[in-house]
């Protein structure tokens, strides 16, 4: 990236009540890009895109916002989602998303004429006037949403913007980033859940534990993760034949083998081999590898107990949800 | 950091302000605590043109086993009442012009009060329907039966008197057992929370022991009322006021010369109103923004001390209008006595608010409110239910109980050392300092008092936004605290 970053995290560090919760981070966000910032529950998301907006200051490194440090030079280019949200619920949609818009630095009547067009836009046109203590969850997260951007700002934070989501609606959600995206604006989004990341961001950010484990594409993300083939075949002599390209293999219940390719192994190389020995193969299944995998191999085996936490935590929600 | 730089955003401040205060305005409460006056108003005129009677009369009676005392005791209190409906009218002489009043009101001695309030109809025709004797409070019938056991049905409501063809209840029974010179009387009644006529035989019984003494020393007990009457009084000058208090017209010190000392006391409890009822609107407010969970999205776009600007902003302009009607009253009477009232009572009124005294009552007034504001806004921001915010409150509710004590005391001696202190001590100086303008301080105490307060509030405010910082950003409540305290001040692990 040759442009000048719009956020600047330089070797940030931020600890509380003397545990660290941010250490030694450092990354940028370039206009036009959607970054995913990811990781477990704890893992210093919220923390560092606080300091990012200027809400926490960091014990030692440089945070630039704009070009700026952060603060009132970047109000009203900024629409920012937390991860704690809500609403003043006795004010109607409209008013909702007028005042922040007004906060923002709209006029009053721009404010109000861009609340009714973006909540016709967005399907929410006959909850104008209904009060936001009336309204469903899903409707009030997108009137959240919409108090959010309603002042076109640049550059979007949103933090864990997924969250408490049905499905549905989540998918509303990715639409609505992917056309801000299409717009040329700025997005950075924490998510705990890649698979958002995976459909969205042009580049992922992961974090583990306060620190920065991986900055790079999706591409490159994957990378990273292990490699699995699933193989099948009539006749014997399988078994013998893949292992010298196995990490590790195992049988399933309907007889194929599932294999973790070693780190040099070349699938190509693996159906020559089997075609060589005369192995007659009922299924080859390239799988293909997951952030979350990715995610995974990046950070070690420790972390894999937050993620599946996390991952509880999200199904028994949805539970609630659907 | 920039964002705790340059001068805070007014059209921000406006805007949060102007949400929390259209949040509580359209609530009902809002409106009944608006209109409560009007309503009070309303109620009287009802019961002033219905003639309904708030306080009716209570009717008793006497059974009288001395044959002396009843009588004795009835024409004791009609000679009470006459004196008590002269004084009334007397009080009326206001009407007539001052060289006129003092022989008015001899005439209401010598004549009685339904003479001097025909007189008054006569003169004064167009006020004639206004012009009314009080009414009694007591009035005595003949027993309904010669025993007290016999009167227990009309004690206990189960048979009523027939009075003017309307049922009315029995209220009580003065029973006086005994002898002449030896009366043992008892009251008997159902409603003994306010006797007028226990404390009538009371009054009759004290007159009484007056009288034997003093006449059996040859003297009169009416001897010795007039000699009291006719008693050498005090004059009262004050060497700083002024309209008119020369030693040949001492009498122009009046209760108006007072009005300066009530006008500080009222601007003391204007501000003690305000702050206690900002108190709960700022306290609720902060629970309310933190269960709505909207601070975090707000700072994206405003500063920590405008959100908290705003608040106190929107919490006195919804303390003011809700108390727009009672100040509008005040403004109006003021108004009113500026224009029909006497040249004393003029007088009074410029004394009692000249400009110096408006705009240093007003800067107490604004940094009291923001004083105590910040620091009840900062303990909200740390509350996480209504519970914690009592809790945490209660401690500043005590403080402010002292500003009234300080009131209370310093509307008695202005002078006392301790009301000295109190106002200069930032804590209880708004108030204290008010009350004590009547009496004109010395200007270095009053210009103390404000740097103190203003250094107070400075400190106050930059400590009260770090909390409110953290309060916000952390969610926890007052647990966080108590860890920081431990950890950082104790040195403690947690």
């Amino acid at each position: 990236m040759t442009s000048k970053p719009i956020l600047q995290l330089e070797n940030v560090s931020k600890a509380f009540g003397g545990t660290p919760a941010v250490k030694n981070v450092s990354f940028s966000v370039h206009p036009g890009e959607i970054v995913g910032f990811l990781g477990p529950n704890g893992a210093g998301k919220t923390t560092s895109l606080r300091m990012a907006l200027g809400y926490v200051k960091p014990d030692q490194g440089q945070v630039q916002l704009f070009g700026n440090q952060p603060g009132e030079a970047a109000f009203g280019r900024i629409g920012f989602l937390p991860e704690e949200r809500g609403l003043y619920k006795k004010q109607t949609a409209r008013e909702a998303i007028a005042h922040m818009a007004r906060l923002n630095g709209m006029k009053r009547g721009d404010a109000f004429r861009t609340a009714d067009d973006f909540l016709d836009r967005y399907g929410l046109g006959e909850a104008k006037r209904k009060k936001n203590k009336d309204m469903s969850k899903g409707m009030a997260q997108k009137v959240q949403l919409l108090s959010a951007i309603a002042h076109d700002p640049e550059f979007y934070v949103l933090d864990e913007p997924f969250s408490g989501l049905d499905p549905v609606n989540q998918g509303v959600l990715e639409s609505m980033v992917r056309e801000i995206a299409s717009r040329g604006r700025t997005i950075l989004f924490s998510t705990h859940v890649m698979e958002h990341a995976e459909r969205l961001c042009d580049r992922i950010i992961l974090m583990s534990r306060g620190g920065k484990v991986f900055d790079g594409s999706v591409e490159e993300a994957l990378d990273h993760a292990p490699r699995r083939v699933i193989l099948a075949s009539e006749n014997t002599g399988l078994a013998d034949t893949v292992t010298p390209f196995s990490e590790e293999v195992l049988r399933r219940d309907n007889g194929s083998l599932d294999i973790l390719l070693k780190r040099d192994a070349q699938t190509p190389d693996l159906l020559e081999k089997c075609v060589e020995n005369g192995v007659r193969l009922t299924r080859f299944e390239p799988m293909r590898a997951s952030l979350h995998e990715a995610f995974v191999a990046l950070v070690g085996e420790e972390v894999r107990e937050d993620l599946e936490a996390d991952a509880a935590a999200d199904a028994a929600a949805m539970e609630e949800l659907v | 950091m920039s964002m705790t730089r340059g001068l805070p955003n007014w059209g921000r401040i406006w805007l949060i302000a102007m949400r929390d205060f259209m949040g509580y305005v359209k609530t009902w409460g809002f409106w009944l605590s608006f209109i409560f006056p009007v309503i009070g108003v309303g109620f009287g005129v009802l019961f002033g043109s219905g003639g309904i009677d708030l306080s009716p009369p209570r009717y008793e009676t006497i059974l009288d086993q001395t044959d002396y005392h009843g009588e004795e005791i009835l024409e004791f209190y009609e000679r009470e009442q006459a004196e008590t409906m002269a004084q009334a009218v007397k009080a009326l002489a206001s009407f007539f012009p001052e060289e006129e009043r003092d022989a008015f009101r001899e005439r209401v001695d010598e004549n009685g009060a339904e003479a001097g309030l025909a007189e008054l109809r006569e003169r004064f025709p167009a006020a004639a329907d206004q012009l009314e004797l009080p009414d009694r409070d007591m009035v005595f019938v003949d027993p309904p039966a010669d025993a007290l056991s016999a009167l227990t049905p009309w004690l206990e409501g189960e048979r009523t008197l027939q009075i003017d063809g309307q049922a009315r209840k029995l209220n009580g029974v003065i029973v006086i057992r005994g002898t002449r010179d030896a009366p043992e009387p008892q009251y008997w009644s159902r409603n003994f929370n306010n006797a007028p006529a226990e404390r009538l035989v009371n009054r009759y019984l004290r007159d009484r022991a007056k009288r034997t003494y003093l006449e059996s020393g040859g003297l009169t007990a009416e001897g010795y009322d007039e000699a009291l009457s006719g008693r050498t009084r005090v004059d009262v000058f004050n060497p700083a006021e002024l309209y008119g208090a020369t030693e040949d017209d001492a009498e122009s010190v009046s209760n108006w010369d007072r009005l300066p000392f009530f006008a500080g006391i009222g601007l003391a409890f204007f501000l003690l109103m305000t702050i206690f009822a900002g108190a709960f609107t700022l306290l609720t407010s902060m629970i309310e923004e933190k269960m709505n969970k909207l601070l975090e999205m707000m700072l994206a776009s405003t500063r920590f001390s405008e959100i908290m600007l705003g608040k106190m902003l929107g919490a006195a302009l919804l303390t003011l209008a809700s108390l727009l009607p009672y100040i509008i009253l005040f403004i109006g009477g003021v108004i009113g006595f500026i224009f029909f009232g006497t040249e004393e009572q003029v007088a009074a009124i410029q004394e009692a608010f000249p400009p110096s005294t408006i705009i240093i009552s007003l800067v107490f007034l604004i940094l009291g409110y923001v004083f105590y504001a910040a620091i009840l806004i900062a303990l909200g921001a740390l509350a996480q239910s209504m519970q914690d915010a009592q809790t945490l409150s209660f401690p500043v509710i005590l403080v402010l109980f002292m500003g009234l004590g300080v009131i209370m005391t310093g509307f008695n001696a202005p002078y006392s050392g301790v009301v000295v202190f109190a106002s200069i001590f930032p804590l209880t100086s708004p108030f204290a300092m008010m009350i004590r303008l009547a009496s004109d301080p010395p200007l270095w105490q009053v210009l103390l008092s404000i740097g103190l307060l203003f250094a107070s509030v400075v400190g106050v405010m930059w400590v009260c936004a770090r909390i409110f910082r953290f309060g916000v950003l952390s969610g926890s409540g007052v647990g966080a605290i108590t860890k920081w305290f431990r950890r950082a001040i104790l040195r403690k692990a947690n």
